[in-house]
């Protein structure tokens, strides 16, 4: 589905990424983890390509430029940092997305009630979104992006200020939508939401992919350790050393 | 692997960029301004705003009526019809700009810039022809040509204004390198005065770097031009015009200046409101001060007649206003506009009292608003 071959970024003189080479096949949920700055929300942005850079991007065998002119509504992209018109209620601002989209409201609008009832918004539909919490502006995000038929999607630190039981429902969904044969890209931090909802996971580290691992194969107490060992962090003796004083 | 062969025009045409709905955006902002409106202080605004505007115009139109056979107020006129679309067109699409990012994750780059194009081509034109409908601006010797002109410099025009919106959309190292900033400068606010001083100069530097350098090219200019008419000619009141112009500028800058910093500091301690006012009041008159102390000998140089006879009066007014607009540029730390507005107030002397009384009000319960 998403194929990425010797990629090279530099922000002016930073070298951001360098021979980054990524094979991700069709309905994969994939959690891509790394250091902060280590360049991920850079990777999902050349795969949209909002940035120029040195290498080749393909989706579907097609390569991402000429893929995004005909196929754009194919993906949902789901950036770090949420932005939302804080003068349209919840319900204009999905149908807003989905207008752009050139989804009819009406044949979606039972998913838009269940998705809102899911994500416990029901009754703040009709608000201005001004008056929602950092979390339930992130909540209503997520349901214009769960509301579109994509064939990828990419989310960077989707749940980020959600509440337990949304991250619950966003889970059972993102598994549900992989099974359906959506390819997901998932950018976080949170070790656990990968473990226990991707099929795969990519550690982004000193410029390119440095493990890139199904999950049967690795064992899950791996991930972990192998990540504390490519960042040079010995936690254990730091935590000892801090318990001393 | 082989790419599949795509038609890489399929989306160029007229029809696709239609199909990609700059009206729908368009209507969009329309409903999010409708919604806006419901806020009671933000109608109330507008309609002041309104007002202000519509006596402006008549008085313009006024006047430009009396002398309308001289050419200079022909040029002014048709510079005035050029001027007022490409300013308001430009106010729309700042402030649509934080919104680009958010397009470009449903869109294409190329997609986004040919939706704002045609938004631009749509708001410039419809405000040309609003002022032309309404007579607002009277007739010229020759109006047919004069539209058509217009047209198609409002047209052509399009490309510069695109610029302010669409340049550099996407720079995530700025964004990072902004909140270092803020850390470093917002929270060290047990600084004494001059320390609030030098962040405002360190920010002002920073963060509006080449704004900055092309307001000091501006001014260059706009004092060169005074300066070279006024050697030819003896037109004293054209200097003594530049040096209001001037001080208006800066009451410009006090009230578009970034409120992040304040917006800030107040949210954790709304005990500083006043030191912050005092702060900002001394910084902005010392610059006031510095700037005119070394422009002055500039003029005095070059003008024969130069006397500083007007300077008291300039001073005296300047104080006045920046108090008020230091005043309202701290209690409505959220909006530019807002605050534009609320400063304009001060065309209508009864409006003052009651703008500083809810400027106060919002001074003290700033724990709870911001």
């Amino acid at each position: 589905m998403l194929q990425l071959y010797n990629i090279n970024k530099k922000y002016g003189s930073v070298e951001v990424l360098r021979n980054l080479n990524l094979n991700i096949p069709k309905g994969e949920l994939l959690g891509l983890i790394g250091p902060n700055g280590a360049g991920k929300t850079t990777l999902l942005n050349l795969i949209l390509f909002n940035l120029d850079f040195k290498g080749k991007i393909f989706i579907e065998d097609t390569p991402n430029f000429e893929y995004l002119k005909t196929h754009r509504d194919s993906i949902v992209y789901l950036p770090e940092e949420v932005f939302v018109y804080n003068f349209l209620t919840g319900l204009e601002f999905v149908n807003f997305i989905l207008d752009l989209q050139n989804i009819s409201f009406k044949k979606v609008e039972d998913k838009i009630i269940l998705l809102f009832e899911l994500f416990e918004l029901t009754k703040y539909k009709n608000q201005l979104i001004l008056n929602y919490s950092l979390g339930m502006k992130r909540k209503i995000t997520l349901i214009a992006a769960l509301v579109q038929s994509p064939k990828l999607m990419l989310l960077d630190e989707p749940v980020f200020g959600v509440d337990a039981r949304s991250i619950i429902v966003f889970k059972k969904l993102l598994k549900y939508l992989s099974k359906t044969g959506v390819t997901i890209v998932l950018s976080t931090h949170i070790i656990d939401l990968i473990k226990n909802l991707c099929d795969s996971v990519a550690i982004l580290f000193d410029k390119h992919i440095v493990v890139y691992e199904r999950l049967e194969k690795i064992r899950i107490n791996e991930i972990e350790n192998k990540y504390l060992d490519l960042v040079g962090c010995d936690v254990e003796s730091l935590i000892n050393e801090f318990e001393l004083l | 692997m082989i790419p599949k062969k795509i038609n890489i025009f399929k989306r160029t045409n007229l029809k696709s960029i239609i199909e990609m709905c700059p009206l729908k955006i368009i209507l969009n902002h329309i409903r999010v301004f409708k919604n806006w409106l419901r806020i009671k202080d933000n109608l109330f605004g507008i309609i002041i705003l309104g007002i202000i505007a519509l006596l402006t115009l008549i008085s313009i139109r006024h006047i430009t009526t009396q002398y309308q056979n001289n050419t200079a107020i022909q040029i002014f006129i048709l510079l005035f019809n050029l001027f007022i679309p490409i300013l308001l067109t430009n106010t729309y699409l700042r402030a649509a700009k934080k919104e680009n990012q958010f397009l470009l994750t449903l869109m294409s780059k190329s997609e986004l810039k040919k939706i704002r194009q045609f938004q631009t081509i749509l708001s410039n034109l419809f405000i040309f022809f609003i002022l032309l409908i309404f007579g607002i601006i009277p007739k010229l010797t020759y109006q047919y040509i004069f539209i058509i002109a217009s047209v198609f410099i409002l047209i052509l025009i399009v490309p510069f204004q695109i610029i302010i919106v669409l340049n550099k959309p996407n720079i995530s190292k700025s964004i990072k390198k902004k909140n270092v900033f803020y850390h470093k400068y917002n929270f060290k606010i047990d600084l004494p005065v001059h320390g609030l001083v030098i962040r405002d100069i360190l920010f002002l530097w920073r963060e509006n770097k080449i704004k900055l350098l092309y307001y000091i090219l501006f001014l260059f200019i706009v004092n060169s031009v005074i300066v070279f008419i006024s050697i030819r000619n003896n037109l004293n009141n054209l200097y003594v015009a530049g040096f209001h112009f001037q001080a208006f500028q800066i009451l410009a800058i006090i009230l578009r200046y970034p409120t992040e910093n304040n917006s800030k500091i107040l949210r954790f301690y709304p005990n500083y409101t006043y030191k912050i006012l005092k702060t900002e009041f001394i910084f902005w008159f010392a610059f006031f001060l510095i700037y005119f102390g070394l422009l002055t000998p500039f003029y005095f140089i070059f003008i024969q007649n130069f006397s500083l006879h007007f300077f008291p009066i300039l001073t005296l007014m300047f104080i006045m206003l920046l108090m008020y607009a230091i005043i309202i540029r701290l209690a409505f730390l959220e909006n530019t506009i807002i605050r534009i507005i609320y400063f304009l107030l001060i065309l209508i002397p009864p409006a003052i009292p009651f703008v500083l009384y809810k400027c106060f009000r919002r001074f003290k319960c700033y724990s709870y608003t911001i």
